[in-house]
């Protein structure tokens, strides 16, 4: 992101729409675009291809469950924002082929050698994505700020959903260099409930055993201890999304692990709880969440002023990556939310985001995390 | 307080199980740290360990280095830093060194840790330092990280060993089948795979080939530009023939200039094969047609190739390698970059000629399947004057076999020099004994012939010389006899060569005389001791007139040039009777004697003298 980047919000899902807004950014000087667009207004998948194949200038974006512009959240119509710089887009393919990923970052070198900033914008739905940060990680280190996340449909169904010059496209990454630095700040208002316990057998994001016993024996035992829900009379996924899993970070912080599913005595999560890690159970209250909102962009300020050491520089844009799964448990109060983020910011030309599949950020550590159920705010 | 100290059991049980978990070093570091990267919030975990002198993780350094060296870090394309400095009192145990620098974005800590006093972990961290308790929570874990690194250092010298053995066994087993220089499949490799290719043309029917090439004028090359520039020939040779070739068959190197092409799966058409093997001929001449580069030299050479179709009724493969290699000498018979199917009954006599040729390499080998005959010779009234020594040859693989056949082969060979030097020096130990065992005062001489290309050798005095010191004869009891083609050309050096051996007192005869072409003007300037009339004109010369002529031109010749005269060949008295009354008075033939073993020629002496 930089100074002079324009937003066009289209409410009309095609293709002479979206030339219109794209011709419009062009006349002002625009030689990159971000395109974010909603899976509710239903593209024509195909001629979204065809015409983003057809496009002279660099692309790249995705399909998300809602997007954000201003301190709206919309869940019809089309983002277009456009750069005033020709960015570099790689397109890593096939993330499920471990070996491939490593093949296609390598040949990223030199792309990746000057940058101090990359968008990741990956399909939130593929497989072996802690395993795609961990190889980013390893090429990119903390030499640049990370930040984005997933794309995709809200109904878990994975199909393409990122745009690019190679049309709309699955199980990929996109990788946008950018020569700035974006300031971050990272939220998420989870609190601890009951913990720790230790995990005795897992395999990848399969959560098999805490504590020597199922995994689902002791989160069922717990979140019944802490409230009046019902696992025999309620849907899984009705109940975890309110009871999220969290890794105790050495900072004090929490990873959180997001359990979606259970398959016999074990919990399906998004993302890795690795074995012999110690988790814990959070719980989530609204005002919570969008307190940690608020924090996530007052960080991104701080983070921008201890940079700039002082010196008076206002951000002139923000993007913001919200974790799906907040606002399903917000639900009406999501908007309290993005309301927060905008009191917490100086005013800005240019507010955009999505709703996303898992975040991914650099923590301040500078290690790449995927997170969940997390916000993420940049400042550019 | 209490959460913390959960915080930090949980991190230090996580941390701890996954040190240990792969043997090799590289792979345990790399578990460690992803662990640790995550688990601590890290940027960056560097590894430095002492190194050996082929650069690998050692437990002791270089002698006098003492300095550790980047070994890797995690991420991998994380900026190298440079180890901590740790103190003599340090190192030797489990203690932190925390340093800080700031770059334009952010402030970074590196806490380094000495592992076992042979290496050194740094953590490094963003702009947030740890609390001093996780500094504490993390010496144990870095002493059991010390203790495995030092088993995975150990077992990594031990796969090296390990790997330098098989290395060394792949290394033997590749010179076994292969030729050093040209690093083709050798002489072994060939054959194995000969065998297999005509046991399978023999089981479905279907025809190989096996292509003999020799370089031509390879020699000249050794000879002029050394054998560096030599060699250089044959690796680009080898090259070539590999390109052209390919994937059809197998080029090897037999030895020297001798290369092997190998092609398998010919089809069953004896006619359609040779017409395969006339394709790749054309390819091969074509693709010598350009010169070879052979170090500063580029240099043009071109194959005599002899070709062997097989399987050929029940033919083995030193056979096929035989009969490709007959048809080869009768390429390089044809001329430059020619090339010949095997043809048996053309092929026969030269067949014939190289195994006896290969006979004689290995009796000059093992030795002993020489031996001398002497042959006495005989004056006016029968006393014993001398003897000539005549070689014989116990071939074990073939009866009877003469000077006259297998001396030629030894010339054309290159092993007369080594089959004379024998002569010479078994013919300079049996007069030692026999004059140990005695001589009749009447011997004068024992005569022993040199080749032309012995006699022609610069070295050939000097050996002759060597022979006489070595056994300790008398010079003036050895005659050499040269033929009278021997001393025509080269007439300056070998006047000089035979005044030499006549100042040593060793004597000089012309032998077969009469049969050459050599002026008497030429005849008059060697100064020869002895003239040999031929046996051809001592033979039946009491009967042909013709004969009688000539051999009274020679009586005269030599009395004029006052050199003494013997016939050889002498087998009747009537024959012995003419040549006395022509003026010869010294023979030698069947009349006297046939030439025998030093034991007879011995006991006939001792019978004599009796």
């Amino acid at each position: 992101m930089n100074s002079g980047q324009q937003a066009v919000y289209l409410e009309s899902a095609t293709i002479e729409a979206l030339r219109g807004a794209i011709d419009t950014l062009r006349k002002t000087s625009a030689r990159s675009l971000m395109i974010f667009a909603c899976e509710g207004d239903n593209w024509a998948i195909r001629e979204l291809e065809t015409y983003l194949r057809s496009l002279d200038l660099p692309v790249f974006g995705g399909i998300f469950p809602s997007i954000i512009h201003g301190s709206t959240l919309h869940r019809n119509g089309t983002l277009v924002i456009g750069f005033p710089l020709t960015l570099e887009v790689a397109v890593i393919s096939r993330l499920r082929d471990q070996p491939g990923i490593d093949r296609q970052l390598r040949r990223l070198g030199k792309t990746l050698a000057d940058c101090r900033s990359v968008f990741v914008l990956v399909d939130g739905l593929s497989t072996n994505l802690e395993s795609f940060i961990e190889s980013l990680f390893g090429v990119l280190g903390a030499r640049a700020a990370v930040m984005g996340g997933g794309a995709g449909y809200l109904d878990l169904l994975q199909r393409p959903c990122l745009l690019s010059n190679q049309g709309v496209i699955v199980d990929s990454a996109l990788l946008v260099a950018l020569p700035m630095r974006v300031d971050r700040g990272i939220g998420h208002g989870w609190q601890m409930l009951s913990g720790p316990f230790l995990v005795t057998r897992s395999n990848g994001n399969v959560l098999e055993e805490l504590n020597y016993r199922p995994a689902i024996e002791i989160y069922q035992q717990e979140v019944e201890a802490h409230s009046t829900s019902r696992f025999s009379q309620t849907d899984f996924f009705s109940i975890s999304k309110t009871y999220p899993l969290g890794i105790e970070s050495i900072d004090g912080d929490f990873l959180v692990r997001d359990p979606i599913k259970q398959v016999g005595g074990a919990l399906i999560c998004v993302g890795e709880l690795p074995e012999n890690a110690t988790v814990y159970l959070l719980k989530g209250e609204a005002s919570a969440l969008v307190a940690a909102a608020a924090q996530a962009a007052t960080s991104a300020l701080a983070m921008r002023e201890t940079r700039l050491r002082g010196v008076s520089a206002a951000p002139k844009a923000a993007i913001i990556f919200d974790c799906i799964s907040r606002a399903l448990f917000l639900d009406e109060g999501f908007s309290d939310e993005l309301r927060a983020i905008e009191r917490a910011l100086p005013p800005m030309d240019c507010v955009v985001g999505a709703l996303t599949i898992g975040e991914i950020v650099s923590s301040r550590s500078g290690l790449i995390e995927l997170m969940n159920k997390s916000i993420l705010v940049g400042l550019s | 307080m209490m959460s913390n100290t959960l915080k930090y059991v949980s991190i230090q049980h996580e941390l701890g199980m996954s040190i240990g978990v792969a043997l090799r070093l590289q792979p345990m570091l790399n578990a460690f740290s992803l662990v640790c990267l995550r688990r601590l919030g890290l940027a960056a975990v560097d590894f430095h360990f002492l190194k050996s002198g082929d650069g690998e993780p050692a437990l002791q350094g270089r002698p006098g280095s003492g300095r550790f060296d980047h070994f890797c870090s995690f991420p991998q394309t994380s900026k190298v830093i440079s180890a901590a400095q740790f103190s003599t009192d340090q190192i030797n145990r489990v203690s932190c060194i925390h340093r800080k620098l700031s770059d334009q974005d952010h402030a970074w800590h590196h806490y380094s840790f000495s592992l076992g006093g042979f290496g050194v972990i740094t953590l490094q961290r963003l702009d947030i330092e740890f609390d001093p308790p996780i500094l504490e929570l993390l010496k144990p874990l870095i002493r059991r990280l010390g203790l495995s690194c030092q088993a995975s250092i150990e077992h990594e010298n031990l796969l090296q060993a390990v790997a330098a053995r098989a290395e060394a066994e792949k290394t033997i087993l590749f010179q076994l089948l292969h030729d050093d220089l040209t690093r083709l499949p050798n002489r072994r490799s060939l054959m194995q795979e000969l065998e297999r290719q005509l046991q399978i043309g023999q089981r479905d029917g279907s025809f190989g080939a096996l292509l003999f090439l020799d370089l031509d004028r390879f020699k000249l090359v050794n000879d002029t530009l050394g054998h560096a520039v030599g060699d250089r020939l044959l690796i680009a040779v080898a090259v070539r023939l590999h390109e052209l070739v390919g994937n059809q068959g197998m080029v090897s190197r037999l030895s020297g200039d001798e290369f092997i092409i190998l092609i398998g799966n010919l089809g069953c058409e004896h006619a359609v094969a040779k017409g395969c093997v006339d394709e790749l001929l054309s390819v091969i001449r074509a693709g010598f047609v350009d010169p070879l580069s052979a170090g500063e030299h580029s240099l043009h050479v071109t194959p005599a190739i002899g070709i062997e179709l097989f399987p050929d009724e029940e033919c083995t493969a030193g056979q096929i390698l035989r009969r490709a290699d007959s048809a080869m000498y009768q390429a390089k018979a044809l001329g430059l970059n020619s090339s010949v199917f095997y043809d048996r009954h053309l092929s026969f006599e030269l067949e014939r000629r190289r195994d006896i040729e290969k006979e004689l390499q290995l009796a000059l080998k093992v030795g002993d399947q020489f031996e001398m005959h002497y042959q006495s010779q005989h004056g006016s009234d029968g006393e014993c004057i001398g003897a000539e020594a005549l070689l014989r040859w116990h071939n074990p693989f073939r009866d009877g076999i003469g000077p006259a056949q297998f001396i030629p082969i030894a010339e054309e060979a290159g092993l007369m020099l080594e089959l004379g030097a024998w002569v010479l020096r078994r013919g300079c130990l049996d007069l030692r004994e026999m004059r140990r065992h005695g001589l009749p005062s009447s011997f004068r001489r024992l005569s022993v012939n040199v080749s032309a290309i012995q006699f022609n050798h610069r070295q050939f005095v000097e050996t002759l010389i060597g022979i006489i010191a070595e056994t300790g004869v008398e010079p003036s009891l050895l005659m050499i006899e040269l033929t009278e083609s021997t001393l025509i050309g080269n007439s300056e050096s070998t006047i000089e060569k035979m005044t030499a051996l006549r100042k040593l007192g060793i004597k000089v005869a012309i032998d077969d005389f009469g049969t050459g072409f050599s002026s008497l003007a030429y005849l008059s300037r060697l100064p020869a001791q002895s003239i040999k009339i031929d046996q051809t004109f001592v033979r039946n010369i009491d009967s042909v007139s013709g004969k009688r002529a000539i051999v009274e031109t020679i009586v005269a010749l030599s009395r004029s040039l006052e050199i003494d005269l013997i016939a050889e060949g002498v087998e009747t008295e009537a024959e012995r009777a003419v040549i006395e009354r022509l003026g010869c008075s010294n023979y030698q033939g069947f009349l006297f004697s046939r030439p025998v073993p030093l034991r007879d020629f011995m006991a006939s002496l001792q019978v004599a003298t009796d």
